[in-house]
């Protein structure tokens, strides 16, 4: 069993998540990187590019200088080589055309591959020129001396400095990325952790939970997160199944020891006439008595299967409009004999309230059920009142008998299966102490509910509430 | 009469058949549904006595069969409490009346009865009488030997199903669905009073007693030489 909790290392659910965030991470700072390498070239290349046009304006102006005192384009060359020679890191070049392509003036500073540069265009135009491993940025432009000469002059620098600073770039997000995903997974999987490990205490304690083991519950995490729904559920359908199994516990033994009884009683019964020789009407005697014990068995068995069927919800209610009122007075009448028996006198105040939506046969059955109680604990010459009082929305029964009451404690049990206020009694008129279960289960389906109370002097009342408005 | 009881459980068809022969009845058992239509449909019965749960072919089944090939014999459904509800299914397929399992033999008669005495016409004799006992259906009254027996509308009812019966045994729960319409049992002994009321106003006085308490089954109301 314990074993399933090792899984696969990749089929863990705080690992899976964390590839999941880390793989993410990845193609986010694979996109921010490219972006910002884009950005930084660009802005780069457009440095250089100012810089090329300003150095140009330069040149174009000394020329300018030069030929207003009476000096030619070249010494204006001249002039400006001496002022970038010291240059360092954009280390710059240049050489001028007449508009017809004669070249003028190229100084040669150091060896640079003029050949691979283009011809002139006679335009402003930027250009990047690779020469082998190198590269270069060329800026042309073209200018007029007052005398109406037309010049072209191009102008170049090599972008070594750019280059650096862009493979710096690149080398820095190429070992910054691998950390901060190292730094992801560990992270993610620390945090991813946490659950996972209270979610493996609880698959622990769950796998401990057997029917014998029902009392056992998770701790509860301190956090009012997810997990602690989760635990909080769990915990409660734990302590439900744990009534339930009781329940049924319970049951079947109220079961087993209510049927043993009277199967003992009938075994006993069929022994003894079985041994000894008896005329015929001792054994018909017998068998009568064995047939009225197992049709209190059959009773109880009927019962019982009623309840079961009303907690599995197999039961369909044939519900109609009917008066109630009109119902108890039969119901009273049905028992009058009875009650006449013990000279109980029958108080009755019946409201004729709105018609009830319910199902007759069943409701007969609580009053049968209520009624029987009531005249079985009420002594010889006590009294029984039954009241119905309606109001707008629901209407309720009340049957009060003046009987020995319940005490106080045992009141909760009442509807318990097999509950006998008084054991002899009940071994004397028969029943299994059903009769308020099925009441309950009955009330229910109708959407009402029932109450039992003491009275203050004697007896108890039962209030059955009923909605009006149930369908 | 002859009858066919199909039901596989062993204990209840023995009782049954047992019963019914003692009753006069012609008794056929099969034990599971194949069988069950293939005697139903190949010999002549008077009733049919069909439990729902059965091996090979269920009783839905087996009366489809049999209603299928034309046989209008009556049929009885024995069922558990549980099938209930599908009863509905079951009239709808022909079936002419029901038991819920555990009954009480004397209820198995009683349906058969009633079920056999449906083709002809119903006891609709104005007045029956029992011994010197007199009941009239029109005006709702009994007398015994000439003398008025006072009855409450219910007390009239109970010696009218009695004395429709007369001879056959009534049990308390028969008495409970048939006089009062309640299909439930109750724990009281509420019928034995209702009985005694009646009793003591059909037998007190009579040399002859009429309505008998048969013990653990019920009453029976018979006429004495």
């Amino acid at each position: 069993m314990f074993s399933r909790l090792r899984t696969d290392f990749f089929q863990r659910l705080d690992v899976r998540l964390t590839a999941y965030y880390t793989c993410i991470l990845l193609v986010l700072a694979t996109i921010f990187a490219s972006f910002l390498y884009y950005r930084l070239e660009h802005n780069l290349m457009k440095q250089v590019d100012r810089l090329l046009h300003d150095e140009a304006y330069e040149l174009i102006v000394e020329i300018y200088d030069e030929i207003a005192e009476g000096k030619t384009v070249i010494e204006g060359c001249d002039r400006f080589l001496d002022d970038i020679s010291s240059r360092k890191y954009y280390p710059l070049f240049f050489r001028v055309f007449a508009s017809s392509g004669k070249l003028i003036c190229q100084p040669q500073i150091t060896a640079i591959p003029w050949d691979f540069f283009p011809e002139i265009k006679n335009s402003t135009y930027y250009a990047t020129i690779p020469v082998e491993k190198q590269r270069f940025r060329l800026y042309e432009e073209s200018f007029t001396t007052v005398a109406g000469e037309k010049y072209v002059l191009q102008i170049s620098t090599q972008l070594k400095q750019h280059e650096k600073t862009l493979e710096n770039f690149y080398g820095n997000i190429l070992r910054a990325i691998p950390i901060m995903l190292l730094l992801c997974l560990g992270g993610g999987m620390l945090i991813a952790r946490k659950p996972i490990l209270i979610i493996r205490d609880i698959t622990k304690v769950t796998n401990r939970i057997t029917s014998q083991n029902l009392r056992e519950r998770l701790p509860e995490p301190p956090a009012h997160d997810e997990v602690w729904d989760l635990t909080v559920t769990i915990n409660s359908m734990m302590d439900r199944l744990e009534k339930s199994f009781s329940e049924i516990k319970q049951f079947s033994s109220d079961v087993s020891h209510e049927l043993r009884n009277p199967l003992f009683a009938l075994k006993g019964s069929i022994e003894v006439a079985l041994s000894h020789k008896r005329e015929a009407p001792a054994y018909r005697e017998t068998l009568q008595e064995c047939l009225e014990r197992i049709n209190l068995l059959i009773t109880m068995v009927n019962d019982l299967f009623l309840i079961a069927r009303f907690d599995s919800g197999k039961i369909t209610l044939a519900c109609d409009y009917l008066q109630l009122d009109t119902l108890v007075r039969e119901m009273v009448d049905f028992f009058q004999p009875l009650v006449d028996e013990k000279n109980i006198k029958i108080k009755t105040d019946l409201c004729s309230a709105a018609p009830l939506y319910c199902d007759r046969i069943r409701l007969t059955q609580v009053l049968n059920n209520l009624l029987e109680n009531a005249i079985k604990f009420t002594p010889h010459n006590g009294e029984i009142s039954i009241s119905l009082v309606g109001s707008d929305d629901e209407i309720k029964l009340r049957v009060r008998d003046s009987g020995i009451g319940i005490a106080e404690e045992e009141i909760e049990k009442i509807f318990d299966r097999f509950y006998q206020a008084d054991q002899a009694r009940s071994a004397e008129t028969g029943g299994a102490g059903l009769g308020l279960q099925i009441c309950k289960r009955i009330v229910d389906a109708h959407g009402g509910s029932i109450e039992v109370k003491n009275n203050a002097d004697k007896g108890i009342t039962v209030t059955v509430t009923l909605p009006l408005n149930h369908k | 009469m002859r009858v066919l009881i199909v039901e596989d459980d062993k204990g209840a068809s023995r009782f049954i058949k047992k019963g019914l022969t003692e009753e006069g009845f012609v008794v056929e058992t099969v034990f599971d549904g194949e069988e069950g239509l293939f005697m139903a449909t190949h010999q002549q019965f008077d009733l049919i006595i069909l439990d729902i749960m059965l091996p090979e072919m269920n009783g839905f089944e087996v009366i489809k069969g049999i209603r299928a090939k034309g046989v209008t014999t009556p049929v009885i459904f024995l069922t558990a409490k549980d099938q209930q509800d599908d009863l509905i299914h079951g009239f709808d397929l022909g079936a002419d009346d029901y038991l819920v399992k555990p009954f009480a033999f004397a209820e198995l008669l009683a349906r058969i009865r009633a079920v056999l005495r449906r083709g002809q016409k119903e006891n609709e004799s104005v007045k029956i009488t029992i011994n010197e006992l007199c009941l009239d259906r029109l005006s709702r009254s009994a007398e015994r030997d000439g003398t008025p027996i006072e009855l409450s509308a219910k007390e009239y009812l109970l010696l009218e199903y009695l004395m429709l019966n007369a001879g056959h045994v009534l049990t308390r729960t028969m008495i409970l669905e048939h006089v009062w319409g309640y299909n439930f049992d109750t724990n009281s002994n509420i019928i034995d009073v209702h009985i005694n009321r009646v009793r003591s106003k059909v037998d007190k006085g009579f040399p002859r007693k009429l309505i008998h308490t048969i013990k653990g089954v019920g009453y029976v109301l018979k006429a004495q030489d």
